[in-house]
């Protein structure tokens, strides 16, 4: 199958804010990323836009939609569209999540999280073939932001991937926020999710802001709400991994509500090349980005 | 414990009105008290309904800026628990949001809303139309004048036609905030919304010229639309002018191809 690599620096995730100033500045971020579901219109602005800025940067699609635990399977149309995005746009990466959002052909528009059985892993592996058996390439797959647990699971989170890399000759997308956000509401601790998870097939990271909320039991929540920096927690958790990783990965600065200038992306986006340089540069003779 | 189970519930859950008593239980989860449990899946929901929500309201920017806040939020509450989406593509969401809005209680009332509301989708509609360089002045003026009475025409993929009882170009204005005049609501208007590049335009039309376009659109000939508009027009305080109107359907971009002459 096609592996392409985004290059080992970070991005940003692509806001319709910003075309014209990238296009205006195509040397500022290493690579974009888009949702797909976002280009699903038949032409328009958009389109034009995603035109042009492919042609100075490499390319991400981000999948929002896929759906990929669900039971009832993927959606064929969606699958479709996706495909017709891939070919038109040839991204360097496809990546969609570790999660659900439709049942019964009802969409909610949201990342669902998924108990981690064998009946799930199933249901994943399946699904994850079907996407890539159409698209005729690799796709990552990402660890989603969880705010329940469950009563019963087969496998931890790290464990689930493990299982998913070796079924499913897919690759990973390690979410360091999601991570935190995720241990954080479940009591997990992210730190020894990093060491367990399966971190030879991460070829992106993913960072982002989240906020914090307190239940009327006075339970701290973190939202992944993707509205601001990158809180310090975070960046630590960054760090650690490469202690346990050492090699330069295309890293996201997502951000997706109360949009900053673009300044601020990629003020964020050169904090990560610089936490991953020296991080890196620490634990490992080799290269650094 | 069964996935199916856990799925469905949840989706159950996340649409449910709140009075409805009989929704499944989701029985998969860890044992929270009641309360936590309920606030913590409340996250899950909200973000449902939020991002929804906020889908509705940036598609009809007239129709929020028209009924306020607080009626626009109710009434994209009520529309997402009757229409959940069936896409993951939300440039498909809410497309019958018009129809809902004629018959939800606290708006049937407002006999123009849904037809702010269409020139709202219209224009949305536009916007992620498929591209296409119209027709030029230029490819026009090399037409014989027989050839082109004679020629039916591909309108424009981003071509919308809106007829209205209703001054909705006035309220669409005034939404924008490009007018601040009392206007008379029962003044009825006719609207082009048209992206034949970059941006989509709007345009308050008369009805000659909307009969003349539509029968277009409906692939009569150049000649047999002219004629349509003159005869429907006729009497009309508005006298139709058909110069004006091919003056018009080229100026406007309207035209996407000629597709011969009629035989």
């Amino acid at each position: 199958m096609q592996i392409n690599k985004l290059p080992p620096a970070a991005g940003i995730g692509l806001k319709a804010q910003h075309y014209q100033d990238l296009l205006d500045h195509p040397a500022s971020a290493a690579w974009l990323e888009i949702h797909p579901e976002n280009y699903m219109g038949a032409g328009g602005p958009p389109h034009r836009y995603l035109a042009a800025l492919s042609e100075h940067f490499p390319l991400s699609m981000h999948g929002v939609g896929m759906s990929l635990g669900s039971i009832d399977g993927i959606d064929s149309q969606h699958l479709q569209r996706l495909k017709t995005l891939v070919d038109r746009y040839q991204p360097t990466s496809v990546s969609e999540h570790l999660s659900w959002s439709h049942w019964n052909s009802v969409f909610l528009n949201d990342l669902l999280p998924l108990p981690y059985t064998h009946e799930s892993l199933d249901v994943v592996c399946n699904n994850i073939d079907k996407v890539q058996t159409t698209l005729g390439r690799r796709i990552l797959i990402e660890n989603p932001s969880t705010y329940i647990d469950f009563k019963h699971s087969d496998f931890t989170e790290a464990e689930f991937f493990k299982q998913i890399v070796s079924r499913c000759d897919c690759r990973l997308l390690l979410d360091i926020n999601n991570v935190f956000v995720s241990g954080s509401n479940n009591q997990f601790d992210p730190y020894l999710y990093l060491e367990h998870y399966p971190r030879q097939f991460v070829q992106e990271i993913h960072l982002a802001g989240h906020s914090l909320q307190h239940l009327s039991n006075g339970c701290e929540i973190r939202i992944d709400d993707h509205g601001s920096e990158v809180q310090s927690e975070v960046w630590q958790l960054f760090d650690y991994f490469f202690s346990l990783e050492p090699r330069a990965i295309a890293t996201l600065i997502e951000w997706d509500s109360d949009i900053p200038p673009l300044a601020t992306l990629l003020a964020q986006a050169e904090k990560a090349n610089t936490h991953m340089r020296k991080a890196v540069a620490q634990n490992h003779t080799g290269t650094a980005p | 414990m069964s996935l199916l189970d856990f799925q469905r519930a949840m989706t159950i859950n996340a649409f449910a009105n709140a009075s409805n008593t009989d929704t499944p239980p989701v029985t998969q989860l860890k044992e929270y008290d009641s309360h936590e449990l309920k606030e913590r899946l409340a996250i899950y929901r909200n973000n449902t309904l939020h991002s929804l929500r906020e889908a509705v309201k940036d598609l009809y920017p007239s129709v929020l800026a028209t009924i306020g806040e607080d009626l626009m939020k109710a009434a994209a509450h009520h529309y997402i628990q009757q229409h959940p989406p069936n896409s993951a593509a939300m440039v498909d969401f809410a497309h019958d949001f018009p129809e809902f809005l004629a018959s939800f209680e606290h708006t049937h009332a407002m006999g123009y809303l849904p037809d702010l509301a269409t020139l709202d989708l219209a224009q949305h509609r536009s916007y992620h139309a498929q591209d296409q360089d119209p027709l030029t002045a230029e490819a026009f003026s090399a037409l014989g004048l027989d050839t082109l009475a004679n020629s039916r025409i591909a309108a424009h993929p981003s071509a919308q036609l809106i007829e209205s009882n209703y001054a909705i170009y006035d309220m669409w204005q005034m939404a924008q905030g490009q007018r601040h005049d009392r206007l008379n609501a029962d003044n009825p208007q006719h609207i082009l919304v048209i992206r034949p590049q970059a941006n989509v335009e709007v345009y308050c039309i008369d009805q000659g010229h909307f009969i003349f376009l539509s029968a277009l659109k409906n692939r009569a000939s150049i000649a047999e639309a002219l004629e349509t508009a003159q005869a429907t027009t006729h009497g009309s305080a508005k006298h139709f002018e058909p110069a004006n109107a091919i003056a018009f359907l080229i100026q406007s971009g309207f035209t996407a191809q000629l597709l011969g002459e009629q035989t």
